[in-house]
């Protein structure tokens, strides 16, 4: 590389007490072990850091949002491939008591759900096989109804 | 929180991404419970009551066939027409016991307000639930109404005659007449009808839907003898008890049989 012309300044836009100072400076040598010493500075400064030491709150911030929506993605196309239709029904510890046949449950078209104390006799009456030696005492019933009145199932609890 | 700052829209995108599955879960499928489940719900139903020493009849054993039947004409002239029934006892203290027919299995009930326990029992298997019998758990939502001492229970019972005249809802959407008496399987019976309007609209209706109710009860037995009721609706459905006989029925039918595998459930 050549050295610059002493009025390379102009060129290079710095000020001319630079363009001096090299002059001055152009024969000097250092003292011995100057320059490896300020080579080890700059090494140890700037050393190469492992790949993992690399990765900055801010660099990783982003990558992570990405991550989470990849993951919510993946969660939410899972759980559609893995949830059974809305009307297919599945054994559980505490579910419904199927009032219908099961095709019919399945068949139905927009259940709704109904909520209503109704009196044990009345329940009986429905064909559930509960004790009404207190007629008239009123149980907390849940049930599904299809879109024609039929009632699918039912849920009970004492008031 | 800065560095978190740039996270914000992604989570944002993230949440709407995930809420499919979150409403998956609102419209959670209809879980239909397993036999034992449904054994367990319906054992709670039956052992749970706040209406213990009063709703036991002590004194007035009985037994019966109680036989259910509903016919429904569909807009075709069809008729479904299903007809089914049960076994019916109570002893001298109070205890009863239905036999029935539930999922194609045998079913026994029995209701112990002496030893206070509540029984569901399977024949075929020889196995069984129990549960002690117990009033509801304490809560704003299900606070009993004020019971009625056993005086004035027995003058209201003495005024009901009297007080059997024609009655009609504020609204004049429900009223009551009386039927008079009438004997039934050797008992008398007095009748009430329950007339039952739903205007023309309340429901989509065009016209005014009437349902009928007309019970004959045994003020003696504490038992209703025959109830009909009709819903344009749903039909006809008719309850009635046929061979009715007075006197106490073996003891053997309140007690659980020493060969039978009888699991107890646990109040919660």
């Amino acid at each position: 590389m050549q050295p610059k012309a002493p009025n390379d300044h102009r060129k290079d836009g710095r000020a001319p007490e630079w363009a001096g100072a090299r002059r001055l400076l152009a024969d000097a040598a250092p003292p011995d072990g100057v320059e490896a010493a300020l080579l080890q500075a700059f090494a140890r400064r700037h050393a190469k850091q492992p790949w993992y030491r690399r990765w900055t709150l801010e660099a990783l911030a982003p990558w992570a949002g990405i991550g989470a929506a990849g993951f919510a993605l993946a969660l939410a196309l899972a759980g559609g491939l893995r949830a059974p239709p809305p009307q297919a029904p599945v054994a559980a510890a505490d579910g419904f008591l199927a009032l219908a046949p099961a095709d019919r449950i399945a068949a139905a078209v927009n259940p709704h759900l109904r909520r209503a104390d109704l009196p044990r006799q009345e329940l009986v009456r429905m064909g559930i096989p509960i004790a009404a030696d207190a007629p008239d005492e009123l149980v907390h019933a849940e049930l599904l109804v299809a879109a024609t009145g039929e009632p699918l199932a039912v849920r009970l609890a004492v008031n | 929180m800065r560095t978190m700052l740039p996270m914000l829209p992604i989570t944002a995108l993230a949440l709407v991404l995930a809420a499919p599955a979150v409403q998956a879960e609102e419209r959670a499928p209809l879980v239909v419970a397993d036999f034992e489940s449904s054994e367990v719900m319906l054992l709670r139903v039956n052992a749970t009551t706040r209406c213990r020493e009063d709703c036991v009849v002590r004194g007035m054993p009985y037994s019966a066939q109680r036989v259910y039947e509903s016919v429904q004409v569909l807009a075709d002239g069809n008729r479904i027409v299903n007809r089914s029934s049960e076994q019916l006892y109570r002893d001298a203290d109070g205890r009863t016991r239905v036999e029935s027919d539930w999922l194609g299995q045998a079913l026994v009930q029995i209701q112990d307000p002496v030893q206070g326990m509540s029984y569901r029992l399977q024949p075929s298997a020889k196995t069984g639930l129990s549960m002690a019998m117990g009033a509801p758990a304490p809560s704003p939502r299900n606070a009993p109404p004020p019971s009625m001492s056993p005086v004035a229970g027995m003058a209201a019972e003495g005024l009901a005659p009297a007080l059997a005249s024609a009655t009609v809802s504020a609204d004049g959407l429900r009223s009551t007449r009386p039927l008079g008496t009438r004997q039934m399987e050797g008992e008398t019976v007095e009748g009430t009808l329950q007339t039952t309007t739903i205007p023309a609209g309340k429901a989509g209706n065009t016209q005014p839907i009437v349902t009928t109710a007309e019970v004959w009860r045994s003020r003696a037995l504490k038992l209703d003898l025959y109830t009909r009721v009709i819903d344009p609706r749903s039909g006809e459905r008719v309850t009635r008890l046929e061979n009715l006989r007075r006197g106490t029925p073996s003891p053997s039918l309140f007690t659980v049989p020493g060969d039978y595998t009888v699991r107890e459930i646990k109040r919660r």
